[in-house]
């Protein structure tokens, strides 16, 4: 009876329904549709949302456990080395050609010893072979080859350091470049220039000072950086000291640096102190050994980098050293002194220029050939250069030298050189330090 | 003289007994709240540069020397200026491997691991994207990660780190409703980074990440790459370009002039007006998800 009635009740109502009240309901059902799907979409999206919850989360316990093995930071997948291969080469053109060049001189510090960019021509300069590891809980160690184009291969360095000493102590010992100054230490695809300093060739050579030897170093318990170091090597007539009796060329330095708001300041002042080496003037060869010894070679140094930042990658940094060397010579002390001032600009991430000055300003010396004395300053140079760096490990330079510092056969001779020159880091390579 | 010297004395942070120095400001304030004024902490990076890219300031060298922890974000981030600062700092307690090395990365789950290792790839981290941070759902697991750590190491404070902890969860845990909130209208739709820095936020809130304005991680923008960003936009209709803060924002503001989305910069540190961990995700909550 009822459902008669219900039945009867709900076709009336249909059949009551005009046309108006059925288009209403089949939009509203296409909505719904439409709702329904939108909903399936967003459940979706969310399952794929990876979510952590904070309960989701390793407890307590793990988390101790992970700090107390000491695991966390390790992404050490194997016990290798980290290795890293940097390739170093460009194109060089100049106004004089190689073998003038070869026998060119800085008067009062001999012939030079080109070792990077020297051919006018192609270049290959090294592929840098650089292995680094931690030993064990004591010591790390690190090994750095220099295979050159025509096939030698060099040890840049190798040596190793200490990591558990305390009172801010560490200690070096094997072959490495001196922290002599502000870019001794730096190796060759670090320099802000292509080539070397003019103060620092002309007084250290090539490698800087350096070798074999050990090094103390301590960071002073200061609310600022105060860094100290001692460095004992053995004497090498390259880099301005004699052989003749070893482990007789020590270094010392010290090292600040401030904030100044953003700006940056790093100061330095250093000392190396060995027995001279005499150059005779016809040769490279040094003719100490069959003297007696000379006396001292002394050398001061005071370097100054300021970096001021510009806001996202770009920044000036200014930096500066100067150097003296007061030479016991065959009858008289050479005084010997030269600067350099660099400005550079990284305008982005990608793009830097540069200019640089170069001066020996104080040259008077003992010139065997002529056995007297001699002074021959206004020596300097002058470059600019321009970076790309398409990424963080490969970067392109382009920089121009005009040089008043060289003579060829004892004539003064200005020399014009472009250089275009690539480094390319692969591998494992860390980064640079300020 | 005595009398006058020793409150002023205790006064002074330098007496806490943990000095923890750490990578980046957020770190920081995750420790403030931790701490309170139990610890003294130096910062070293600022807000305002890379984190990629920090300047190795030798100063940092001068706070890593004397601190008994050092906290990193970790999964490679600062790989380009930690280690050389590391190896001058000369201190045993914090290096890889002490009890005072302490990276965050490994608490947490990193998405984007490569399934393949090359440069060629642009820079890409073995270890996954390292900006974690970015997603305001780890900050109350790296809060619980330091503070039990700082538990470890000075266990006479341990309680006023449990309960400091406590309470910077409980006044998260209502922040993060309000995020969730704020940021529900616009789950499912998608946006333009400069850079994968805020995949974890946008994963966290159902916002996908359709294209970077840079070719590859790390690779400057190219005018091609540019152009196929712009065409991504207009066909897809994306609504929204993600800019970093210290990238150049010029190429965001161009592919948005020319495609008809809208450029936002988003802070990724705490820093400047944004000067708290709050202020950080309501300013990076607001300007995504303008409701």
């Amino acid at each position: 009876m009822l459902k008669k009635t219900v039945l009867s009740l709900v076709c009336a109502g249909v059949l009551a329904a005009s046309d108006t009240e059925l288009e209403q309901l089949k939009k509203q059902m296409v909505q719904l549709q439409q709702q329904l799907g939108e909903m399936q979409k967003r459940i979706e999206m969310f399952e794929a949302t990876p979510v952590t919850a904070i309960s989701d989360t390793a407890s307590d316990e793990e988390m101790l456990q992970k700090m107390a093995t000491k695991s966390d930071g390790g992404t050490v997948t194997s016990l290798l080395p980290d290795i890293a291969l940097i390739l170093n080469g460009g194109y060089t053109s100049r106004n004089v050609s190689n073998t003038p060049y070869s026998s060119a001189a800085i008067p009062g510090f001999g012939t030079m010893e080109i070792q990077n960019n020297g051919k006018d021509g192609f270049n290959l300069n090294y592929a840098e072979l650089a292995m680094s590891s931690t030993v064990d809980p004591y010591f790390d160690a690190n090994a750095i080859f220099h295979i050159h184009g025509d096939g030698t291969v060099e040890v840049e360095e190798a040596f190793f350091t200490t990591r558990a000493l305390d009172y801010g102590l560490r200690f070096k010992a094997g072959k490495f470049k001196s922290a002599f100054g502000r870019v001794n230490e730096k190796h060759h695809h670090a320099w802000n220039f292509e080539d070397q300093e003019l103060v620092n060739n002309a007084f250290f050579g090539p490698d800087g000072i350096g070798g074999e030897g050990a090094q103390l170093q301590w960071v002073a318990p200061t609310p600022f950086y105060l860094m100290a170091g001692l460095e004992l090597f053995n004497g090498n007539p390259n880099q301005g000291f004699s052989a003749k009796e070893s482990a007789s060329t020590a270094v010392t330095y010290l090292k600040g640096s401030i904030d100044i708001g953003n700006v940056t300041v790093l100061a330095g002042l250093s000392y190396a102190q060995g027995k001279s080496v005499v150059q005779d003037m016809n040769g490279s060869e040094p003719i100490v050994d069959s003297f007696t010894s000379y006396g001292q070679t002394r050398i001061c140094g005071a370097d100054l980098t300021v970096e001021y930042p510009l806001g996202g990658y770009s920044s000036l940094i200014w930096q500066n050293e100067w150097m003296q060397r007061n030479k016991d010579d065959i009858s008289m002390t050479d005084k010997q002194a030269g600067y350099y001032s660099e400005l550079m600009y990284k305008i982005d991430e990608n793009w830097a220029t540069g200019i640089r000055y170069d001066e020996i300003t104080k040259n008077s010396y003992y010139d065997a050939n002529l056995a007297m004395a001699a002074n021959v300053d206004n020596l300097h140079r002058t470059s600019i250069k321009l970076e790309y760096k398409p990424f963080e490990f490969s970067r392109f330079r382009l920089q121009y030298n005009q040089d008043h510092s060289k003579y060829i056969d004892d004539q003064a001779k200005t020399i014009h050189e472009v250089m275009l020159n690539y480094t390319l880091e692969l591998g494992a390579h860390g980064a640079h330090a300020f | 003289m005595k009398k006058l010297l020793l409150p002023l004395l205790c006064t002074f942070p330098l007496f806490a007994s943990v000095h923890v120095t750490v990578a980046y400001p957020y770190i920081g304030e995750l420790l403030k709240a931790v701490a309170h004024a139990k610890v003294e902490v130096s910062v070293l990076a600022s807000a305002s540069s890379d984190p990629h890219f920090v300047t190795p300031r030798p100063s940092y060298i001068g706070e890593l020397r004397d601190c008994d922890l050092l906290i990193l974000n970790g999964g490679g981030l600062e790989i380009g200026w930690i280690p050389p600062l590391l190896n001058q700092a000369h201190n045993p307690k914090i290096i890889q491997g002490s009890v005072g090395y302490l990276d965050l990365s490994t608490y947490v789950k990193m998405i984007d691991k490569p399934t393949s290792l090359s440069r060629a790839q642009g820079d890409v981290h073995a270890e996954g994207n390292p900006h974690y941070a970015m997603d305001p759902y780890n900050m109350a697991i790296l809060a619980k990660v330091i503070m039990l750590k700082l538990s470890s190491m000075d266990p006479a404070n341990k309680n006023a780190y449990h309960a400091n902890y406590d309470e910077f969860v409980k006044h998260w845990n209502v922040k993060l409703a309000q995020w969730d909130k704020t940021m529900s209208p616009c789950r499912n739709t998608q946006v333009i980074q400069y850079h994968e820095l805020f995949s974890y936020f946008l994963n966290r809130y159902g916002i996908h990440t359709a294209g970077t304005i840079e070719p590859l991680p790390g690779i400057s923008p190219s005018s091609k790459h540019t152009i196929e960003i712009i065409n991504q936009i207009r066909t897809d209709k994306i609504s929204t370009i993600i800019q970093d803060d210290y990238h150049e924002p010029k190429t965001a503001q161009f592919i948005a002039s020319k495609s008809g989305a809208r450029a936002i910069i988003l802070a990724h540190d705490v820093g400047g007006e944004n000067n708290t961990l709050d202020k950080l995700f309501d300013s990076m909550v607001e300007q995504t998800c303008k409701p």
